[in-house]
């Protein structure tokens, strides 16, 4: 894992096109603006990890299970 | 002109339904011999063996679905009044998920898009997308989920899987074992011109 420390107002870069700056530090929280091509879709993590559970559960389905 | 415009009358003294079926039969009336030839393929399916589908059928997904490879789907059925179809793979004749047209069950379901996304998918006004859920299956086999947070937009030959915006959808909303008794929405914030808003996550009739 690459870390780099950034303050705010500051971007790291992936790749050429996709902009990450660090907006704003309060507390505990972080807040992160992303600037990324807009074929690139952007998730966040939790959300992406649960979506790719529940794709990955509905396709060990079968026909026979589902009736249909 | 006085022809035309008498007929223009009449059509619109027509019931909608006998309007509809009438353009239908003008459209079907047009079409040319030559126009008839559908590309085809065949896609072979471990669930479904193989499977003859339209070229036009097929629908692209650019980023594919979340945490599965891009590539091309179709969707197929197995009888007319089955509840679910599949979202078949192409190019992984195992892969194939099942999906629903959510407001079968979820009669006010909404999606709301986040900005990036409505960009990403580049719907234009009269681009009115077919929406899917995907379905698990759930207590056992007992019973169905439908995944409300992430449904599947399709529009012009291409899919997309979305978060939807709205809070609280649920990853897993229990599928009604009646199809007559339907989740009960609860309308949240609607403004003029905006489709309404509505929060379906939690509560089933």
């Amino acid at each position: 894992v690459l870390i780099i420390t950034r303050r705010p107002g500051e971007k790291i870069m992936l790749g050429d096109d996709v902009v990450i700056e660090v907006i704003e530090v309060s507390g505990s929280s972080v807040r992160v603006g992303i600037q990324a091509p807009k074929s690139v879709p952007v998730y966040r993590e939790e959300i992406w990890r649960s979506v790719k559970e529940e794709n990955a559960a509905a396709a060990a389905a079968s026909p026979e299970e589902l009736g249909s | 002109m006085g022809i035309r415009a008498a007929r223009f009358l009449s059509l619109l003294l027509l019931g909608r339904r006998a309007l509809r079926k009438l353009i239908g039969s003008l459209k079907t009336g047009c079409r040319r011999p030559t126009m008839e030839t559908v590309m085809t393929l065949t896609l072979n399916s471990s669930r479904f063996g193989s499977i003859q589908v339209a070229q036009e059928a097929l629908i692209d997904f650019p980023s594919g679905l979340i945490g599965l490879p891009s590539g091309r789907y179709a969707l197929v059925t197995r009888s007319d009044n089955a509840a679910f179809r599949w979202l078949q793979s192409v190019d992984d004749s195992g892969l194939a998920l099942p999906v629903a047209d959510p407001m079968q069950f979820f009669a006010h379901y909404a999606v709301d898009l986040s900005d990036h996304d409505a960009a990403r998918i580049e719907l234009s006004e009269s681009d009115v997308p077919a929406v899917y859920v995907t379905i698990r299956v759930a207590g056992g086999g007992e019973s169905f989920t439908a995944n409300l947070r992430a449904p599947v937009l399709v529009a012009s030959g291409r899919g997309y899987q979305v978060i939807n915006q709205i809070p609280g959808t649920a990853l897993r909303a229990p599928l009604p074992r009646d199809p007559g008794s339907r989740v009960r929405c609860v309308p949240c914030s609607s403004s003029p011109g905006a489709p309404a808003r509505r929060s379906c996550s939690a509560m089933t009739s």
